[in-house]
């Protein structure tokens, strides 16, 4: 017979997590990790638009915060390549150390190698 | 990108004629512009992430003595000043007060200067001082070779 009171523990909204092939635990999308991430890639882009040279755009605080995230950021990094480009390769090598693109991959390849690892790992559709 | 927003960047542009000739893309970035390559982003990629082009035989350091050595091995060497020659082609490396590159551009037959800021859009100006400012500092050096 079901009771018309239930306890906390029963409304409250299950957690999701999952593994992908390569291991990660993917938490269910955060709000406030989006809201930061968001803020902190805005910032990079504005900051970083004159310069030419990766390791500088790479070693911007901001990015550098974003890379801090570590792998929660990923899906959120692969979503903004996806739809706004930029040099994210960068952050998603040294936080997976992982680097899907072939050896002598331009920008344009590489990217798309990276999108394609991030759709077969279940981090973007 | 707004033209007051480049200018407010670059104030010497407020004084010369300048135009915006293409939108903003992160491929190439001005090495690559200035070589006439559109499709990489010319850069030592010191971490070793794959994407980004740097000539063979070149030290995988961002540094002045490096980007003239890319230039020259394009056929480039140095010279004396900027102004228009016929049947040569020439470029301008551009450093920050630490002697750090921060930008290259090239001349154009008709003796404009054709830039691409960073990862937003590029731009041609008439003077190679245009673009001196806080974000680019000063012009290092100029090149020329032989226009083909």
């Amino acid at each position: 017979m079901p009771r018309d009171n239930p306890s906390v523990e029963e409304v409250k909204a299950p957690v999701v997590t999952f593994k992908d092939h390569a291991g990660y635990v993917l938490v269910e999308s955060d709000e406030e990790l989006e809201r930061k991430f968001r803020l902190l890639a805005d910032q990079w882009r504005r900051e970083t638009r004159y310069i030419s040279s990766l390791s500088k755009m790479s070693m911007h605080s901001a990015y550098q915060k974003i890379v801090g995230m570590g792998k929660p950021a990923i899906p959120l990094i692969l979503r903004e390549l996806q739809k706004s480009g930029g040099h994210w390769l960068w952050a998603l090598h040294v936080i997976t150390d992982e680097d899907p693109a072939p050896v002598d991959a331009d920008f344009d390849e590489a990217v798309s190698a990276w999108l394609n690892w991030g759709k077969r790992n279940h981090f973007i559709e | 990108m707004p033209r007051e927003e480049i200018e407010r960047d670059f104030p010497n542009l407020r004084t010369s004629q300048w135009t915006i000739t293409s939108p903003i893309a992160d491929i190439p970035n001005c090495i690559g512009w200035a070589l006439h390559d559109n499709k990489q982003f010319w850069d030592p990629s010191v971490v070793g992430v794959r994407g980004y082009y740097w000539p063979p035989g070149v030290p995988r350091v961002w540094n002045l003595n490096n980007i003239r050595r890319v230039f020259e091995i394009h056929g480039y060497e140095l010279c004396s000043d900027a102004e228009l020659e016929t049947g040569f082609e020439k470029i301008a490396v551009y450093v920050d007060e630490e002697g750090v590159p921060t930008h290259a551009t090239f001349q154009k037959e008709s003796g404009e200067w054709s830039s691409k800021l960073g990862v937003w859009e590029d731009i041609e100006h008439t003077r190679v001082d245009s673009l001196e400012s806080h974000a680019y500092g000063t012009v290092a050096f100029i090149m020329k070779r032989k226009r083909v």
